[in-house]
């Protein structure tokens, strides 16, 4: 009779103890500070083509230049909005995406937003769970002027947003341990686009989560943003046509094939191999998250040189991606080198849809 | 002892009996669906209105007919008669010009009672069942009876869910820019309830993403010649290609754009199967997308699906955040020219 006692109070003992070691970790608030700030940015900053080392195509009839006023999303260390957080030299090749949100399922992410731009401008997430109040889209869904406000934040404006990241924003059974989505303006959902306002968000697993919100059961973490950006739909295109820097051959409205000249495919916003080298170790778990933008030509084929992706449970080395589309494909790099990575529809390719990324030993 | 033993033995008998019964799969039902090809008039804005948002409709290009144009759609009737069409209920008028839907649990047998009440040949064919009856065009004013079986190879492979989603459509010459598409749901063997709709999914709906090119119609010509839908007697000789061709396209979700889409309603919590698919005109490439909620696709979790041409799709929610959502399409000149609408979920 003792015996059963003894050990009956061992099982409970054990029990008490276990649950405290499975116990997740207390759900987080993640706070970012973002602001959407008006700039200069140039899809090929060192001037040439640095896949083949060669001067970059020639400018199409109407084609204003390399650069573009755009707005973007960039992150700020608190709510005075004065100092920018510094982006580390192994992120430059993020370019022109905004700052990567992070959460693990349970978790909630609070934005603090303010407009630096000319422009009504919002911040709308996918997949994450939000009231109206924090959906940044204004449409006809019943709701007075809270949803409103959050869709279309005037300008000098601050908007406070807030996600929630419940079990359906995080992976799915056959995922793996994190999933990417995307947050972008959507005041005008297709111009603000074309405009540049986006960014990723990753969700990782309840349980799998560094401090930090990454999987730890991944060593590194790389997002590239397929992008043919038309120029001509960016809400800040006068504004380009207008400043004589992104505009010194004086094109103007009425000037010839104006869309098709101003049509820029990049990845991460840059084009011809001009986005920073993307380091990775070989033996590295690296996964990579691939994302695209919404024109009506952005079916692409990402293909990566000297290494193979695991993409869905199925070994590949291209995968197909549609508008909008926000994928994540996990690399095992064995095969030391610098390797181009592009799109494969060859149009794309050819209008410098390419970058490179290295392995080293 | 001896006693007791004979009576469990006899329990467990008994029980394996009712057991047999309870999960011995319903004896193959044939479903039978009497579907004519109509010509009808459409309108996909019938309110006039963009009831979507604040910004107007895009005006239409001076080379447009109009809101207005000829389509041809298949569509169900009670009898071999024809004479009576079949109401389709009001929780499913949000299907606007797509077929009628049917249903087959694996192992059923679809007959289809076809007439072509149109002025052009055109046939039914499915993608995904067995289909007896040939491909032979069905001449104007004919009838054709098609029997379609439903075999193991029809139903949801060992990654789908409970049930998947076909299509049926037309074979004849220029009618991917018809409306003659439907879809076909078809049940897993055992999951079924008499109507033939998944057992373990409280509610569900078809969304068909299509494009119409009302130039390559076959009614394009009835639509030039109709003062109903050419009010401004445009001539097809003084706007030549690609001029109309490029200018009479319309974008739309079961035929309506801009919202008009009679609005979905679902309840918080319930497990919502979306049925989406394309058809083959020349940009029938989508991007289905939902806000406000997540979906699973294959066992993965995303709110935008994207969608090659002909292709359907069966996705999962459970939706858990109230309100008045948009579903649409992400490919932005599609999303420009109002290929969006709507969708409740209730608490």
């Amino acid at each position: 009779m003792k015996s059963v006692l003894v050990s009956s109070l061992c099982i409970a003992c054990v029990a008490v103890f276990l649950v405290t070691l499975v116990r997740p970790a207390e759900a987080a608030v993640r706070t970012y500070y973002i602001a959407a700030d008006e700039m200069v940015w140039n899809y090929a900053p060192s001037g040439r083509d640095l896949i083949d080392g060669g001067a970059l195509q020639p400018l199409g009839p109407s084609q204003l230049g390399w650069s573009y006023r755009k707005a973007l999303y960039r992150e700020y260390t608190d709510a005075t909005f004065k100092h920018l957080k510094s982006r580390p030299p192994d992120e430059a090749y993020l370019g022109l995406l905004g700052p990567v949100l992070r959460a693990e399922v349970g978790d909630t992410i609070v934005v603090h937003f303010e407009n630096d731009t000319p422009l009504a401008l919002s911040m709308h997430p996918h997949g994450l769970l939000y009231a109206k109040s924090s959906e940044g889209a204004p449409y006809r869904d019943g709701t007075s002027t809270n949803g409103k406000l959050s869709g279309a934040v005037a300008p000098g404006a601050a908007y406070t947003y807030v996600w929630k990241v419940p079990e359906r924003a995080g992976p799915g059974p056959m995922d793996g341990s994190s999933v990417v989505w995307m947050y972008h303006s959507h005041t005008n959902e297709t111009e603000d686009v074309d405009t540049g306002p986006i960014g990723p968000i990753v969700v990782t697993a309840k349980g799998m989560a560094r401090p930090d919100g990454s999987p730890k059961d991944v060593d590194a973490e790389v997002f590239t943003l397929f992008a043919e950006y038309v120029e001509t739909q960016s809400r800040l295109f006068n504004a380009s046509l207008a400043d004589p820097k992104v505009n010194p051959r004086h094109i103007t409205m009425k000037s010839p094939a104006l869309d098709e000249s101003n049509s820029i495919v990049s990845i991460n916003g840059y084009s011809f191999g001009n986005m920073p080298m993307i380091d990775l170790k070989r033996g590295e778990h690296v996964r990579w998250y691939v994302l695209a933008t919404m024109s009506e030509f952005d079916f692409h084929a990402p293909d990566w040189h000297g290494e193979t992706v695991m993409s869905d449970g199925n070994r590949t080395n291209v995968i197909q991606l549609g508008p909008m589309d926000m994928k994540a494909v996990d690399m095992w790099p064995d095969n030391p080198g610098t390797w181009l990575f592009n799109c494969d529809i060859n149009v794309h390719r050819m209008a410098g849809m390419t970058a490179r990324y290295t392995v080293t030993p | 002892m001896r006693r007791a033993a004979l009576l469990v033995a006899a329990a467990a008998a008994l029980a394996t009996a009712l057991l047999a019964i309870v999960v011995q799969p319903a004896a193959a039902r044939e479903r039978t669906y009497y579907v004519a090809a109509d010509d009808v008039m459409w309108n996909p804005i019938p309110s006039g209105r963009n009831l979507e948002g604040p910004r107007p409709i895009d005006p239409l290009p001076p080379s447009s007919l109009g809101w207005k144009f000829h389509l041809l759609v298949y569509r169900e009737y009670t009898d071999a008669t024809f004479k009576t069409r079949a109401p389709r209920p009001a929780d499913q008028s949000y299907l606007g010009i797509t077929g009628p839907l049917m249903r087959a649990e694996v192992g059923d047998t679809i007959t289809v009672v076809f007439k072509n009440n149109t002025r052009f040949p055109v046939n039914m064919r499915p993608n995904g069942l067995k289909s007896t009856g040939g491909l032979a065009l069905v001449a104007p004013g004919s009838r054709k009876t098609y029997r379609w079986s439903v075999p193991e190879s029809s139903g949801p492979g060992p990654a789908d869910g409970s049930s998947i989603l076909w299509t049926y459509q037309a074979d004849g010459k220029d009618l991917a820019d018809s409306g003659l598409y439907g879809p076909i749901v078809v049940t897993r063997r055992g999951m079924a309830q008499p109507d033939g709709s998944p057992n373990d999914v409280d509610r569900e709906f078809v969304v068909w993403f299509h494009e119409i090119d009302e130039t390559l119609s076959p009614t394009w010509a009835e639509s030039l010649a109709d003062p109903a839908t050419n009010p401004h007697h445009l001539k097809a000789s003084s706007y030549p290609p690609p001029v109309l061709f490029n200018n009479n396209i319309y974008v739309n979700l079961n035929g309506f754009a801009y919202g008009n889409m009679p609005m979905l309603f679902m309840h918080r919590g319930e497990r919502v199967r979306w049925y989406v698919f394309t058809s083959s005109s020349a940009f029938d490439f989508h991007a289905p997308s939902w806000e406000g909620q997540t979906v699973l696709y294959r066992g993965t979790r995303l709110d935008v699906i994207p969608l090659n041409v002909n292709q359907p799709a069966a996705v999962d929610m459970i939706p858990d955040d109230p309100g008045v959502w948009q579903i649409y399409c992400s490919v932005n000149i599609h999303l420009d020219f109002g290929m969006e609408a709507r969708f409740t979920v209730l608490q």
